[in-house]
């Protein structure tokens, strides 16, 4: 079902077919249910919509972020949840480009998931429950943008005692035979911090803004986020798929503005 | 077919029932033997992971779901030679139906276990229907998927009816144990009037049935991958095409199962040269149909080369895959067409060859779908790589290897060829007149 | 004696002379008069105006003025708004429509140049009108696919009711029959 959609649980039905049926029917009247564990001290109550902007005039391709990334949600090597992509464009000339999760606001992700474990919460983030998800794989194939990663062995052993269980809002550490994803650090915003890879980043390449608010930060500078835009023609990564990205780039070194 | 010819078909097409010679036996054990490999190799996966397959971050899907794909496609022969048939009331099916219907059940089944095998979570698998989301194409599948297991087998049970009565009858003393069997499946058949109408209904709206819902089966499959924004997958006619190529490829081993059972079973009297033939031209002409939709997708999506769909043709025409291409387009779709249409001699023989390659031609163009749209560069610098481990080749031998199993010991229960389905073809019609058969075609054999 | 006065006449003028000099060197301090007014257009939001003053009174005029505006955003930051610069009368100002309503703390900052020291000034003021706010992109056909979604199901629902009706039917059809109409043919 289409439509920007916190998590539904639907009826059960008796065999598979009837019960798709029931959920049709159900489908109607989505049942909503908060997140299953909200972090415990909440800092930041202000209604937020979370944008990120990525300044490519910037990124040098140190690659901090991803490494900070990896440390703040106890990933493996492989897993780049914010991604650096070295890319030579036309000219022959070489620029970085990292790639989060999109947070799309008409996100594919969310809608082929059959369980609804990918779910988005109320400050636009997309989330997955790794309680929930069934690890077909379906939104991996329709990401458009390979944001996602599944975790196809046990994830490492974490460096540090865990103080609570996992949860989407923190999903450390990740479960065996489901899907992860960039999660715009939600755990971190909520606790009124800056993303990890935000707050990594040395070349201060990196904004996290709030779309309500319309203002952004990359922890040492604020501007007011529209501005911020349209001052230096902000575009959206393949925005022609409707995806509606929530990821913002600033191209500077001639990158052509669409997907090649 | 007078009285005698009909004794001999009866006699012939429940002869296999409860008889365990040899070379049954030596069948049953290698097949076995590849089916537990199989299995042996899904529970190592199921104790470590899909990690142990060549599946990675980049190409998330390959051997098991091209395997759901190829075999549900495979079971459309069983939807198309007796519904089709039924429906067209072409008079020369009636010793095929059934090897038909089983063979679709057969690869249904086996077909269907597959997106469980492809699960990181196949514990979590009967929780689909509590947390539904309708807008998934995978609750959509499983929808389609199961409506068409069920309907399978209901179309698969409803002409066995009478003949468990028939089977009941002819058995005599090999009817001991599977009597009482036969007895309350049979439904006190004695084949009145009013039971031969009743059964009418209910197979004709079976037959009617099973078309659209194998159709809505492998559009849904298709749909798999056209929802999806990846240049490959993206096309508006993949719905067809999957549903031509389930055809195709079911006829494909329909053909191929009944002229093994031909053999097996001994049944050459009444599975002859010219079945053949009919079935050859239903494949040739699902053939060319497929063709036509192949290249209408690759026109439209080349001409325009799109910065999307250009990573994935160059691949394919010209790349990395291009062997696997143009061995699938050249010694799989149109060489065996060539050779199944051909006039001239060994109508069986080279049936059976066209089919083998057609069997496999399908298997690599769901492969030449799945993967090349997986592993092309969505964020385009970086192409993905695929290589099988074991554990996906042993469990795809093994659940190839399943289908044969099922069949011999299906009709080990179950007579092979239905006895009531020609009595209805004889008696409908009493002076048969050779209908469609081109004057080349004889009645003989190979 | 008229040696020493003309020497103190001319030492005290000396000094007079190097104390004006070093008056002139000397940096002025400036203040920024900072006020908030509804803009001429209501969709500008406010005029942010200011003016910037010497402590004698006398007006900076081409003076590059920054403005803020104090938020909370992981902390207490300022938000950049941007610039505006003064004219001969040391008058400057900034239109600014918010993004939210209510209160808003604007800063107005000069960086100082020769002779005029760096000055500072806020202000607070309720804004009653705003930009529109944010609206996430709405889902086309929203309302339409759920009604597809209805239409599929009852289709489902059908072909396994006609899939039950073939079975039942025929089962039932089948056992009547043979109860009905007794043995016929040579089946039985």
């Amino acid at each position: 079902m289409a439509g920007p959609v916190s998590r539904r649980q639907v009826l059960i039905g008796g065999g598979l077919g009837a019960s798709a049926i029931v959920a049709a029917a159900a489908g109607m009247a989505p049942i909503r249910f908060e997140a299953a564990a909200e972090s415990e001290h909440v800092h930041d109550e202000k209604p937020r919509q979370w944008a990120m902007v990525i300044d490519l005039r910037k990124c040098d391709g140190c690659k901090k972020c991803t490494e900070a990334c990896q440390a703040e949600h106890e990933l493996p090597q492989s897993f780049e949840w914010i991604k650096v992509f070295q890319v030579q464009d036309k000219q022959g000339r070489m620029y970085n480009m990292p790639r989060p999760c999109f947070q799309c606001e008409n996100a594919p992700c969310l809608k082929v998931c059959p369980v609804a474990a990918t779910f988005r919460v109320k400050d636009g983030v997309v989330l997955v429950d790794q309680d929930k998800c069934i690890g077909c794989r379906m939104c991996m194939a329709a990401c458009p943008y390979g944001a996602r990663y599944f975790n196809y062995n046990e994830p490492p052993k974490p460096t540090h005692p865990f103080q609570h269980k996992a949860t989407p809002e923190h999903p450390v550490p990740q479960q065996k035979g489901t899907v992860g994803k960039c999660m715009f650090c939600v755990h971190r915003t909520a606790d009124g911090q800056l993303p990890a890879c935000v707050e990594a980043c040395g070349m201060e390449a990196i904004w996290l803004g709030d779309l309500v608010e319309d203002v952004a930060t990359n922890g040492h500078e604020t501007v007011r986020l529209s501005q911020f835009l349209t001052d230096n023609d902000a575009f959206r990564y393949k925005e022609d798929l409707g995806t509606a990205p929530r990821v913002y780039y600033i191209a500077g070194h001639g990158q052509l503005l669409d997907t090649v | 077919m007078d009285r005698l010819a009909r004794a001999r078909y009866v006699e012939r097409a429940v002869w296999p029932i409860g008889r365990g010679d040899r070379n049954f036996w030596i069948s049953v054990a290698i097949l076995s033997l590849a089916v537990l490999a199989g299995v042996y190799a899904w529970i190592y996966q199921l104790r470590n992971g899909l990690g142990v397959t060549g599946l990675n971050q980049k190409v998330s899907w390959g051997f098991y779901i091209i395997n759901c794909v190829f075999f549900i496609g495979i079971s459309y022969g069983g939807a198309m030679t007796s519904a089709i048939l039924r429906l067209t009331n072409a008079k020369w099916r009636a010793p095929l139906t059934r090897i038909a219907e089983a063979t679709a059940v057969a690869a249904l089944v086996v077909g269907a276990v597959y997106p469980i095998i492809d699960l990181g979570r196949p514990d979590r698998f009967l929780t689909i229907p509590l947390y539904a989301q309708v807008g998934s194409p995978i609750v959509w599948d499983l929808v389609a998927i199961s409506t068409y297991i069920v309907a399978s087998f209901v179309f698969l049970y409803l002409p066995l009816i009478p003949d468990f009565a028939v089977a009941l009858a002819a058995l005599g003393d090999r009817s001991r144990f599977l009597g009482p069997l036969y007895r309350s499946l049979s439904l006190g058949w004695r084949g009145t009037p009013a039971q031969e109408k009743a059964l009418r209904r209910g197979v004709g709206i079976m037959a009617i049935l099973i078309i659209p819902l194998a159709v809505s089966v492998h559009s849904v499959l298709a749909l798999l991958f056209a929802v999806t924004a990846r240049g490959g997958w993206h096309s508006t006619i993949f719905a067809p095409l999957f549903v031509l190529a389930a055809m195709l490829s079911g006829v494909a081993a329909v053909i191929l199962v009944v002229g093994a059972l031909r053999r097996v079973y001994g049944l050459q009297e009444f599975i002859a040269a010219k079945h053949f033939r009919y079935l050859s031209y239903l494949l040739v002409a699902l053939g060319v149909g497929y063709l036509y939709f192949m290249v209408s997708e690759y026109v439209t999506e080349g001409y325009l080369l799109e910065s999307t769909t250009t990573p994935v043709l160059e691949a394919i025409f010209t790349g990395a895959y291009a062997p696997a291409f143009w061995a699938f387009s050249v010694g799989g779709l149109i060489f065996p067409l060539i050779l199944a249409v051909a006039p001239g001699r060994f109508p069986i023989g080279r049936a059976c060859i066209a089919s083998v390659l057609v069997v496999a031609g399908m298997w690599l163009k769901r492969f030449l779908i799945v993967v090349p749209g997986m592993a092309e560069p969505i964020m385009p610098w970086d192409w993905g790589r695929y290589s099988p481990t074991w554990v996906e080749i042993t469990i795809t031998i093994g659940s190839a290897a399943a289908i044969p199993l099922i069949l011999i010991i299906f009709f080990r229960f179950f007579p092979v060829m239905s006895v009531h389905e020609m009595d209805e073809v004889e008696s409908a019609e009493p002076n048969p007149q050779p209908r469609l058969q081109p004057a080349y075609v004889g009645g003989g054999d190979d | 004696m008229i040696r020493r006065v003309a020497l103190s006449i001319s030492i005290s003028v000396i000094a007079m002379l190097l104390l004006s000099t070093a008056a002139v060197a000397v940096t002025q301090k400036a203040t920024i008069q900072l006020s908030v007014v509804a803009a001429e257009k209501l969709e500008q939001g406010y005029a942010v105006t200011v003016r910037v003053r010497t402590d004698d009174g006398k007006p900076v005029n081409d003076a590059t003025i920054r403005f803020y505006e104090s938020v909370d955003l992981f902390g207490a930051r300022e938000m950049s708004l941007g610039s505006a610069t003064t004219d001969g009368q040391g008058q400057a100002t900034f239109l600014y429509l918010p993004a939210q309503l209510g209160s808003h703390q604007i800063v107005a900052r000069f960086a100082g140049r020769d002779q005029v020291a760096a000055a500072e000034a806020e202000t607070t003021f309720e804004a009653s009108v705003a930009a529109p706010s944010y609206q996430p992109e709405t889902v086309a056909l929203s309302g339409f696919t759920q009604v597809v979604t209805v239409a599929v199901g009852i289709v489902v629902l059908t072909v396994w009711a006609l899939i039950a009706f073939a079975l039942i039917s025929t089962a039932r059809g089948v056992r009547r029959g043979a109860r009905d109409l007794g043995p016929k043919g040579d089946l039985a």
